[in-house]
């Protein structure tokens, strides 16, 4: 699976090449050694209402059309008559003579905070590959419609373990780090995460002259999320 | 030729009316003539009294170590505006600005309410205090131990080399240093950062004449700010307009920030993690909120290329020091070393 910013595999491969990097692991040597230096990384503001199926990147949803483009009429008219009355609401509303055209063109208009009530068991059978991963965590994982957390387990210049958490309430990480998806995106793409900080645009929970002392360290995780490839789900 | 209308209508013939100095010194006047004896009468101590009689010693004592640096801090703003700023806004890099040396009669005053509101206070609320003021009249006395013993002493002690300079040079790129350190550091961060403090500290201490003070502090300050902004501003434009006698204007504002920024943990620190918190500031949202400020004024309102690591670098290794002072005992050694001077002066006096 490509590493599609956020995700599961994207935080896994963030985590092996902090894991790998040599400064990060000179800078936070003794870091979580006698105090809890794990971090929770919190993506607000994820624009899933805003987002809909037609928006995603086309590597993700061209396998999901063709798909529908290739069934054969009775196929077709079976995936139809299961549709739920939201996606009915949809199709009746989308424009054309040609009902597998009006079908595609109103599956795009789905918002993906919207893809658990219009999507149906027939058409699931239909979603595959890194489309059902990424619409199965985002499923699994949205807190309160919008916001991802992800939970580092940080030690001593290792990166143990790095996931997305369905309940962030059963955890309590030693530091936060907290910003709307966009500014997070920023981050990945090369932006200084210290300056994030001190610039307000990324809100640090925790106890801040600890990050202080190993500057180098969170510095060195922002360089590591920059160079760590991605594609944008949004 | 008379010069532009104000907003309330009037015109002048030397005086430009519509300048933003012009604009300054009338709020000044409007805003920052707040008689400090009135508000003693009006408001009164007693609340704050008997406030103070009920706190626990550590809490009295984090509240005397803010305030102290407070009053170091104003006496020394005080004494080199009356003495140097003055001068500095009459330079030729400000174009014979009469408005913006109208202003800084306005500012001078304002700074020297705010250490006689400050030491009225803290004598009146807190009890007498031993601020050794008789070792140095000229600079306000020697520093208040605590003040010393943390470093941050060694701003104010910048402060008055770096302004005096300016005020003797007149030189655009000494200037820019002189309200750097003044403007974006000493009011702009350490004061900005003890207002927010003041605020933290009476959620658990509600000192309605301390709070009340505050209040027409931080609106002066305000104002301050936004000339130290104005002048740097015009200072960094004239520099971008290739003006000869104006480059390093820019470098200069940024070496100044990083030579002088390790005071912030010197000043947080003393009347935070120094003393148990007991009020609960917090020294890390105190040193977030100070963060927050060195972008807002260094990078977004001067529009300066600052680097955050170097300014946290040098903040980390100040704090590593002051984690590794024993401050209670440097206090100590500072009020035995200013006791033994007076003693020195006693004995030249034949005694007292």
């Amino acid at each position: 699976m490509a590493d599609w910013f956020p995700s599961e595999e994207w935080l896994e491969s963030y985590r092996r090449n902090l894991a790998e990097d040599d400064a990060y692991a000179a800078a936070s040597e003794g870091w979580g050694v006698e105090f809890d230096g794990d971090f929770c990384f919190v993506l607000t503001h994820l624009p899933l209402e805003e987002t809909t199926l037609g928006d995603l990147p086309d590597a993700l949803t061209a396998e999901l059309f063709d798909r529908i483009d290739a069934l054969s009429a009775d196929e077709f008219d079976q995936l139809r008559e299961t549709a739920t009355p939201a996606f009915d609401e949809r199709f009746a509303a989308a424009d054309g003579d040609d009902e597998q055209a009006r079908f595609r063109r109103a599956l795009s208009t789905v918002a993906l905070a919207d893809v658990p009530t219009v999507v149906w068991p027939a058409l699931e059978t239909h979603i595959r590959g890194d489309l059902e991963s990424l619409l199965a965590q985002l499923e699994e994982y949205v807190v309160d419609g919008s916001t991802v957390y992800a939970h580092l387990a940080l030690e001593d210049g290792d990166c143990e373990r790095a996931e997305l958490v369905a309940d962030p309430s059963a955890r309590d990480p030693g530091f936060e780090l907290e910003a709307p998806y966009e500014t997070w995106t920023e981050l990945v793409a090369g932006a200084d995460v210290i300056e994030s900080v001190m610039s307000n645009e990324m809100e640090l929970d925790g106890d801040v002259t600890r990050v202080l002392h190993y500057g180098d360290a969170a510095a060195a995780m922002g360089d590591v999320a920059g160079e760590t490839d991605a594609q944008y789900l949004f | 030729m008379p010069q532009a209308t104000t907003q309330s209508g009037f015109q002048a013939e030397r005086i430009d009316t519509s300048s933003k100095w012009y604009d300054l010194f009338q709020k000044g006047v409007e805003l920052g003539t707040w008689n400090v004896e009135k508000l003693f009468d009006e408001v009164g101590f007693e609340k704050d009294r008997e406030i103070w009689a009920s706190l626990e010693p550590g809490e009295r004592k984090q509240i005397r170590y803010l305030l102290s640096g407070f009053l170091d801090g104003e006496f020394a703003v005080g004494e080199d505006a009356s003495h140097h700023l003055q001068r500095i806004a009459g330079a030729p890099c400000f174009d014979d600005n009469e408005e913006m040396e109208m202003y800084m009669t306005m500012f001078t005053l304002t700074e020297h309410k705010h250490t006689q509101f400050l030491d009225v206070y803290m004598h009146e609320v807190m009890g007498e205090q031993d601020v050794f003021a008789d070792l140095n009249p000229k600079r306000g006395g020697a520093r208040i131990p605590i003040v010393q013993a943390t470093g941050l002493g060694e701003i104010f002690d910048r402060q008055g080399q770096l302004t005096a300079r300016a005020a003797h040079s007149r030189d655009p790129v000494d200037i820019a240093k002189a309200l750097t350190v003044y403007h974006m550091i000493v009011e702009g961060l350490l004061a900005r950062g003890g207002f927010y403090s003041i605020n933290k500290l009476s959620q658990n201490a509600p000192l309605p004449l301390l709070n009340h003070g505050f209040k027409f502090i931080s609106t002066d300050e305000g104002r301050h700010m936004t000339h130290g902004v104005e002048a740097l501003s015009e200072l960094i434009a004239k520099e971008r307009a290739g003006e000869p006698e104006f480059q390093g204007v820019s470098q200069a504002i940024v070496d100044v920030l990083y030579e002088n920024v390790p005071a912030v943990a010197d000043f947080g620190y003393m009347f935070t993690d120094a003393v148990d918190d007991p009020l609960e500031i917090n020294f890390n949202d105190l040193l977030l909120r100070v963060g927050h400020l060195i972008d807002g004024q260094f990078n977004e309102a001067l529009d300066l290329d600052m680097d955050h690591r170097t300014v946290v670098g040098r903040v980390a290794d100040r704090h590593q020091e002051c984690l590794e002072k024993d401050i209670d005992d440097a206090v100590r050694t500072y009020r035995d070393l200013y006791q033994r001077k007076r003693g020195v002066e006693a004995a030249a006096d034949g005694g007292r």
